[in-house]
Parts: C-alpha cells; sequence; structure tokens
C-alpha cells in the first residue's frame, strides 16, 4: 500500500484532449485517484510533442481527434522519434469500430479507451498502464 | 397489294405513336418523316402538319444547333448513343433527355434519312442523386453522433465524480438524483450507438469480420450480461450438438442476441421463461428466441423490422426504447447471409427465430 502510493507520486502523466471539460474531468480523476505526481496538459498534437520532447512523461492519455498533429500522427511521432518504448499510450476516441482500434494498436497504442466512458472503465485501462510501466 | 401497304404504314404509325419514347424521323434532307406525340410534348412542337418541313423550322430555335450537331455526328458515324441534355419543361423544371440517333441506309449503303429518338432520364438521375443523398445523410448522422459522444463523456465523468463526492457525505436523495443521472446518460450513449450501427448497416457500411464461432457460446455469454438485472427471470438454454461452428462476426452477432434476450425480457413486465433453443433443420441453423410476454398483433408483426417502430399502447406503457433494436438486428442477420422471423400472439408471447444456411460453416 505504502509503496503504492509512493509509484503513484513518482509518475507523470501527459493529457492531450482538445475538449476543456473533457481533459479537466481525467486530471480531476487521476488526482482522485491519488496521483500526486506531475500532469502536464496539451490541447494539440504540436504542443503534446514539444511538452513530451522537455519533460519525463510515463503515461499518455490522448484523444484521437485533436487539432494540428492527429492522435495516431502523435503517437507515431512519439514512438519513432523518442525512446518511448517504455511509456504507456491510452488513446481516446468515440470510435468502436474495430479496424481504427487496430489501425490505433499498430500504431503504438498500448490501449484504447472508447468514449464516452465509465470511472470503472478508466481505472482498469490505468491500472494496466501502470502495469507496464512497472514492469520496466 | 395497295390495302397490304396501308395497313402496315398504320402499323408502323400507332408503334411509333405508342412508344414510351419521343421519336422524330427525317430524310436525307432533314425533312420530318415522322414525329410523335412524345417527341411534341418533350420539345413543346405544334404536331399539326409538321409533316414534310424542315425540322429547324418546327424546334425551338435553342434546340436547333443540338439537332444539327447530333444529325452531323449521326451521318459520319452512323450513329450516337444516349447524349444527354436538359430540357425544360413547365413550372420551370428540367428534365434531362437521352438523345439517340441512327442512320437510315439503302442496300447500296446510300443515306436516306434517320431517326432519333429521345428518352427522358430524369427517373434515372433523380434515382442516383437519392442514393447519393442518402450516403451524404448517414455520414452526417454518423459524425453528428461521434461529436454528441464528447460531451456524454463529460456528463457521464463529472456525474461519477458527484456520485462519489456524495456519498461520501452521506447525502443520499442526492445520490439517488445522480444515479438516475447516470442511468439516463447510459441509455443516450446506448442511442447514439445504434444510430450510428443504423446509418453503417443502412450505407452498406457494416464490415464484418468473421470467424468460426459456436452461437451457443455467444448466447450464453449474452445471458451473462442479462441475468444480473433479470430475477424475474428464468433462462433455458438449449442446443443440438449438431450445430457447427459458423463464419460470424461475434461481436455483431452477440448484438443480436442480446437485442433479442433484451426485448424478450423488456416486454415480459410479468417475468418468465425465456428460452432460447439452437437446433438444424433441413439446411439451415435455427436459434428461437421465446418469450411469453405481452406479444404483438398481425398490425404490429407487420411492422416491427421498420427503424424507428414501436408498438404504443397500454401493455407497452413506461416501457423504453428508440425502435432501432430490430431493424439493427434485422440489418446484421441479413449481412450474415441469415434471415430473421417472428411468430407472436397479442398477450402470449413472442418466437424470434434467427436462421442461418447451414453453408456458412465453410468459407466460399
Ligand atoms: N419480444 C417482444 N415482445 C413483444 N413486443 C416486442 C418484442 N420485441 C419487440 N417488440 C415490439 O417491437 C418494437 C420494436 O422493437 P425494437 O426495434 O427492439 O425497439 P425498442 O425495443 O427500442 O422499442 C418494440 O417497441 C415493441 O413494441
Ligand atoms: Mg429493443
Amino acid at each position: 500500500m505504502e509503496e503504492d502510493k509512493n509509484l503513484k507520486s513518482l509518475i507523470n502523466f501527459l493529457v492531450v484532449e482538445d475538449d476543456e471539460a473533457v481533459r479537466q474531468l481525467i486530471v480531476r480523476r487521476l488526482r482522485m485517484e491519488d496521483f500526486s505526481g506531475s500532469i502536464y496538459e496539451a490541447s494539440d498534437g504540436q504542443e503534446a510533442l514539444k511538452i513530451f520532447s522537455e519533460q519525463e512523461i510515463d503515461i499518455i492519455i490522448c484523444d484521437w481527434r485533436i487539432p494540428l498533429l492527429n492522435g495516431i500522427d502523435f503517437v507515431n511521432r512519439v514512438r519513432s522519434t523518442y525512446n518511448s518504448s517504455k511509456v504507456a499510450i491510452i488513446m481516446m476516441s468515440a470510435e468502436t469500430e474495430m479496424d481504427k482500434i487496430e489501425l490505433a494498436l499498430n500504431y503504438g497504442v498500448d490501449d484504447y479507451l472508447t468514449k464516452p466512458f465509465t470511472t470503472q472503465d478508466f481505472r482498469e485501462k490505468l491500472k494496466k498502464a501502470i502495469e507496464k510501466i512497472k514492469g520496466r | 397489294m395497295k390495302e397490304h401497304t396501308r395497313s402496315f404504314n398504320g402499323f408502323i404509325h400507332s408503334l411509333i405513336e405508342s412508344l414510351p419514347y419521343g421519336i422524330m424521323v427525317l430524310d436525307h434532307d432533314d425533312r420530318i418523316q415522322e414525329l410523335n406525340r412524345n417527341f411534341s410534348f418533350i420539345f413543346n412542337i405544334n404536331i399539326a402538319d409538321v409533316k414534310g418541313k424542315n425540322y429547324k423550322e418546327v424546334i425551338e430555335s435553342k434546340f436547333v444547333q443540338v439537332f444539327s450537331n447530333l444529325i452531323e455526328d449521326t451521318k459520319v458515324k452512323g450513329f450516337v448513343m444516349d447524349r444527354q441534355i436538359s430540357v425544360p419543361i413547365l413550372g420551370g423544371v428540367e428534365i434531362t433527355i437521352a438523345l439517340s440517333s441512327s442512320a437510315l441506309k439503302d442496300k447500296d449503303n446510300n443515306f436516306y434519312g434517320l431517326t432519333i429518338i429521345c428518352r427522358e432520364m430524369t427517373a434515372t438521375r433523380e434515382l442516383e442523386r437519392m442514393r447519393e443523398l442518402d450516403k451524404l445523410k448517414s455520414d452526417f448522422i454518423s459524425s453528428v453522433s461521434h461529436d454528441l459522444k464528447t460531451p456524454l463523456t463529460s456528463i457521464i465523468g463529472y456525474t461519477d465524480i458527484l456520485m462519489q463526492l456524495a456519498k461520501e457525505k452521506s447525502l443520499s436523495e442526492e445520490s439517488d438524483y445522480l444515479k438516475i443521472i447516470m442511468q439516463e446518460a447510459m441509455r443516450f450513449a446506448r442511442m447514439i450507438d445504434d444510430i450510428i450501427n443504423m446509418a453503417k448497416i443502412e450505407s452498406g457500411k457494416l464490415q464484418l469480420k468473421k470467424e468460426l464461432v459456436s452461437l451457443k457460446e455467444i448466447v450464453e455469454e449474452v445471458i451473462k450480461i442479462v441475468i444480473v438485472q433479470a430475477e424475474k427471470f428464468k433462462f433455458i438454454v438449449n442446443f443440438d450438438n449438431s450445430i457447427p461452428l459458423l463464419l460470424i462476426d461475434k461481436a455483431q452477432m452477440k448484438r443480436v442476441f442480446l437485442n433479442l434476450v433484451s426485448n424478450a425480457i423488456k416486454y415480459s413486465p410479468q417475468g418468465g421463461e425465456i428460452r432460447i433453443d439452437g437446433y438444424t433443420k433441413g439446411d439451415n441453423v435455427y436459434v428461437d428466441v421465446i418469450d411469453h410476454g405481452i406479444g404483438m398483433s398481425e398490425e404490429a408483426l407487420s411492422h416491427m423490422f421498420e427503424k424507428f417502430y414501436r408498438v404504443e399502447s397500454d401493455a407497452t406503457k413506461g416501457i423504453t426504447g428508440t425502435g432501432l433494436g430490430l431493424a439493427i438486428t434485422k440489418g446484421i442477420v441479413e449481412a450474415h447471409g441469415g434471415t430473421i422471423v417472428v411468430r407472436s400472439k397479442l398477450g402470449e408471447g413472442s418466437t424470434f427465430s434467427v436462421i442461418f444456411p447451414l453453408t456458412m460453416k465453410k468459407s466460399i
């Protein structure tokens, strides 16, 4: 438990979402789940890329449809340009089409969160992401 | 002999008059030999004594160029197929006409005239346009529905947070209301999914990911989902071992049986037994979903699978839905090459049979 709390303070997040309300929701959720590390916010793909290049990020939660650089292109850049294999990436989208989800996974997305989601959905995806970065 | 010729000419003349096309026959000097009533309607020509006149004296000046080009081309090439022009008719409405023309030549290959046939294309064009519109509509619905999911993410997410806060503060009345907001938001989410699916089915965009699947397993998974909220019901699943694995899109087929079983529950307010029987008969696999609920009238049966159709009666009062479930169900079953039929009696219950050909077990 203590170790868990410790871990939760060490994880840095990058939340990429252009819808303000949803972005705030995710930040709020993370805080409620006792993640006390840094949470960086970006509302477009370029900004996200800039933050990612400057900060130590462990988990990215990213929307698919964002301005300037869409979610898939952003993930593609993160995976191909940086040594980011240890970073966990969760992609969010309203898309439920299997083709699109597979496409996202092929580009190096670790998990996929369908909008709208419940707290329970969110927690499950988060748990898997943490397992990934724990194993490194 | 003379008698004979006259009756033959009469036959040709009446044939030309009764065809559903506009027809004009010209001689080698562009003089009108025949011009039927349909032709005169389309080009607004007074049919009285046009015979023997040059077509240029008869046809409205704005069409003369079109016809002279057509005639020149026909003289060179021997024929012209489906050249399209727009013709204004009464009330400013335009119709599309396809002009075809072919040269008349005697046995020594000498040109002695030509026939021009006008066919109205508007109906065909209209159909194409309607198809385009339909696709636009589906794309529009699909994109709007996706956009609705973003605000819904906030509504569901923040309601969740409020529910947690209310619980921490033991606010029971607030908790109750928030629970209702949550349920309704989830219902809204399902409605959006229904609309997106319906649009996909209608535009032929439903892509099936087929694999060999056990129908029984699908049904059992569906029961597992619904059983938590169906204490009043007893589920009996009875599948023959003779049913082979079928090539099916598992996720879509789950939706099919989820819809049918949810309906069986929804429209059996007293609870009771819901049977799902799987068996083979002839060259087909059957899965019957049988309930003993409110049933349907003959009238309702004939509309059931139409989108947005819902029975409105005392028995269905207070039961919510979109009327899309069965339309989607049918669309998915048919996309797999199957059919769905229903038998029902008012007040006694309903049986929905999903039928697949046994050929679906091997890939073709
Ligand atoms: N098992 C059933 N028993 C009685 N009526 C049914 C049953 N299934 C469907 N219906 C009727 O058919 C209508 C259309 O069904 P459906 O397309 O699933 O829409 P919805 O359930 O959202 O109303 C329902 O509104 C209901 O009146
Ligand atoms: Mg239904």
